[in-house]
């Protein structure tokens, strides 16, 4: 568990190359996040498929397909990964709209503040990492209510 | 007494055979009566033919029975008068043997001859004349009849230069002056056909236009006629006018309504062709919005992205030159760089270059934050806002225009949020603050002042400008008007703010000297107009 936790994959989806490559660099400066960015959308859900990831962060317009799809897909595949999306366009309705439909973590405009933004993919992250947590606590008590039942059983047969 | 000679004799005598073939073969009955009895002395052979009777049975009457019944007291009234006057005339008739009638002019007058006196009574036949009389009547009824059935007035004045009369009047005509009735004429009803003024004189101006004169008039009971006048002149010299008068009235009174119509018509059209240029006017500005708002939020998108990625890359910078300072200072290089000026140098022209990026990127990110709250693409529904805010975004998107030239005073009043399209006001304040700004030449000032007014909200623009010239001002608000020139003005400018205030329930007060400057001031209500707009959208 230790080392889930010092291995944290993040997913950036952007179609311009320079945001992709401001990102990567302040990540890279500023944490020890494993990020993988892609300018097409659909290599990015592909990834998702095959790797666990912790939080992925997209932008809104792109030409192969818009920000929203891409993350509701995302949702498909892997439920407990937060996602944000990040967004130049100045319609907060359809903003709106994207968080109620795909259940977004957080929603950033375009131009960005970079504290804001490490902020948020620390929490994400984190709330990543604690659900993660009390899956694992659930399945542990799952677990460990089986062998309590088995016990149980086990008693009764010695008994009756 | 001497005897007469023989040649007066003679002649007497000659005269009398003369006279008294005369008598025997006048055309006219002559009878001889006794001036005492009436009693029939002597009689014409014309006097037979006339009345059928022989000179025997004549011989045997009194003179009225020559006549019928009813005249015989005329008779004996014309006996009488001769008798005691000498003479006397009457229209009488025979009484024939056959029982027919004749008409006679009888003319009676007493004669003395020497010893002799007699009556001598001419009775000339004028059944001829009395038929031409009595047709002459007819002809004279049947034109009567015709003129009386015209629907115009038509009459005849006679002696108009002296002693005017009024010789015929048809029954129109009469109606036309005395009533329904066409009874009474009095004195002055000549002049009054003309409206109680005296005639024209048939002078040679007028009858030189084909003798007509020609005229309205309109009388103080709301009544118009139409006069014409023929002149012409009599053998006695006098002059005589035929009056041709039509009532005009209801004709007049047609003319008028059709006037007014027409003129309500035009009336009507131009208020419907200002109507509609506005209605397009209206159009042409909620396409324009919708258009703007298209292109913001697409600029918007473009412009974002790359600021972004430049925004994060100089935090990025300022972050990695902050872990390069601390990093020598850990290290042992901390020493040898602060002695080499051109290092720190290099390092600090970084620092001060991010430091300006940050500057310029920031202004950049204000001016698309205003342009996207200028066209309020979040709130093109209706909102409450402070309108302070939307002076304020307006004023850094029209900085441009302004910098430098024209210094903006604040005077901002402590002002309630108002209910309205927040575009829509935005979109006000930038057309007027564009009017100012154009209207200023070189350096000036505008000053923008918010208060309350009952539950009003006012804004008010004064600028230091060249005005507006009275007569210009009445048109302003009119769609198409500009004083600006081609490719300066659309002439919509002041349209469109009038339009969105009209949307709003508010009002607009314009104010200007020419020389001085222009003062508008926009009256928005606080609440219940806004929603009532919305309503109505």
């Amino acid at each position: 568990m230790p080392g889930t936790e010092d291995k944290v994959t993040i997913v950036i989806v952007d179609d311009e190359d320079m945001v992709l490559t401001s990102l990567s660099s302040l990540l890279s400066l500023e944490t020890e996040y494993d990020v993988k960015s892609y300018t097409s959308p659909k290599e990015a859900l592909s990834y998702v498929r095959e790797n666990d990831v912790d939080i992925v962060l997209s932008d809104y317009l792109m030409p192969e397909m818009d920000g929203i799809s891409f993350l509701a897909q995302v949702r498909e595949v892997r439920p407990e990964v937060p996602r944000i999306i990040l967004t130049g366009y100045a319609d907060k309705e359809n903003a709106i709209k994207a968080i109620n439909e795909v259940g977004l973590f957080q929603y950033i405009e375009k131009p960005w503040d970079n504290d804001d933004l490490l902020i948020i993919l620390r929490n994400g992250i984190e709330r990543k990492r604690l659900v993660s947590q009390l899956q694992e606590k659930i399945g542990q008590i799952n677990a460990a209510y089986g062998d309590l039942q088995d016990m149980h059983k086990a008693i009764l047969k010695t008994f009756v | 007494m001497t005897r007469p000679s023989e040649d007066e004799i003679q002649r007497l005598r000659a005269s009398e055979e003369k006279y008294r073939l005369m008598v025997q073969r006048a055309n006219d009955a002559i009878f001889a009566i006794d001036p005492e009895s009436a009693a029939i002395l002597e009689v014409n052979p014309k006097a037979e033919e006339m009345t059928g009777f022989s000179a025997a049975e004549l011989a045997k009457m009194k003179v009225w029975d020559l006549h019928p019944e009813d005249e015989r007291e005329l008779a004996a009234e014309l006996f009488e008068l001769v008798s005691t006057a000498g003479s006397g005339t009457r229209t009488l008739h025979f009484l024939t043997k056959k029982g027919a009638t004749l008409a006679v002019d009888v003319s009676s007058s007493f004669i003395k001859s020497g010893t002799r006196t007699f009556i001598q009574r001419n009775c000339h036949d004028v059944t001829d004349r009395t038929r031409l009389e009595v047709e002459h009547m007819a002809q004279r009824d049947y034109y009567e009849f015709i003129f009386n059935m015209m629907p115009v007035g038509v009459g005849v004045r006679k002696n108009i230069n002296n002693k005017p009369f009024i010789e015929f009047e048809n029954r129109r005509l009469k109606e036309m002056f005395h009533g329904e009735d066409g009874e009474h004429h009095d004195e002055s009803h000549a002049e009054w056909h003309r409206g109680g003024e005296a005639p024209p004189l048939p002078t040679k101006a007028i009858l030189s236009e084909d003798g007509v004169y020609s005229e309205e008039r309109t009388y103080p009971d709301g009544r118009v006629f139409q006069y014409t006048l023929n002149y012409y002149r009599n053998t006695d010299d006098s002059w005589s006018e035929l009056q041709v008068v039509r009532d005009i009235t209801h004709r007049k009174e047609l003319e008028n309504q059709l006037r007014e119509a027409m003129e309500g018509l035009e009336r009507k059209v131009e208020e419907r062709t200002l109507e509609l240029r506005r209605k397009q006017t209206q159009l042409v500005q909620s396409e324009k919005m919708a258009a703007l708002g298209h292109l913001v939020a697409g600029v918007a998108h473009e412009i974002n992205t790359p600021l972004g990625a430049l925004k994060s890359n100089n935090d990025l910078l300022v972050r990695s030159m902050a872990r390069l300072r601390s990093v020598i200072e850990e290290s042992e290089l901390s020493e040898v760089v602060k002695q080499d000026t051109r290092l720190t140098k290099v390092l600090d022209g970084i620092d001060s270059s991010t430091g300006v990026n940050q500057t310029a990127m920031e202004r950049i990110v204000k001016l698309v934050r205003s342009l996207k709250k200028f066209a309020r693409l979040d709130e093109a529904e209706q909102d409450e806002v402070d309108i302070r805010e939307g002076l304020e975004s307006t004023l850094l998107l029209v900085h441009h225009e302004l910098k430098d030239r024209i210094e903006v005073h604040r005077e901002y009043g402590d002002i309630p949020r108002i209910y309205c399209y927040p575009n829509q006001i935005n979109q006000i304040f930038m057309n007027v603050i564009v009017n100012a700004s154009q209207a200023i030449q070189g350096k000036g000032d505008i000053f923008i002042k918010t208060s309350t007014r009952d539950d009003n909200v006012v804004v008010e623009f004064r600028d230091t400008g060249k005005g507006i010239s009275p007569e210009n001002l009445e048109r302003v608000f009119d769609p198409g008007f500009t004083t600006k020139g081609v490719g300066i003005g659309t002439g919509l400018g002041l349209s469109i703010v009038y339009q969105i205030i009209q949307d709003h329930h508010g009002d607009i007060e314009l104010e200007s000297s020419v020389g001085k400057g222009t003062t508008v001031r926009i009256i928005l209500p606080i609440s219940q107009g806004g929603k009532d707009a919305r309503d109505r959208g």
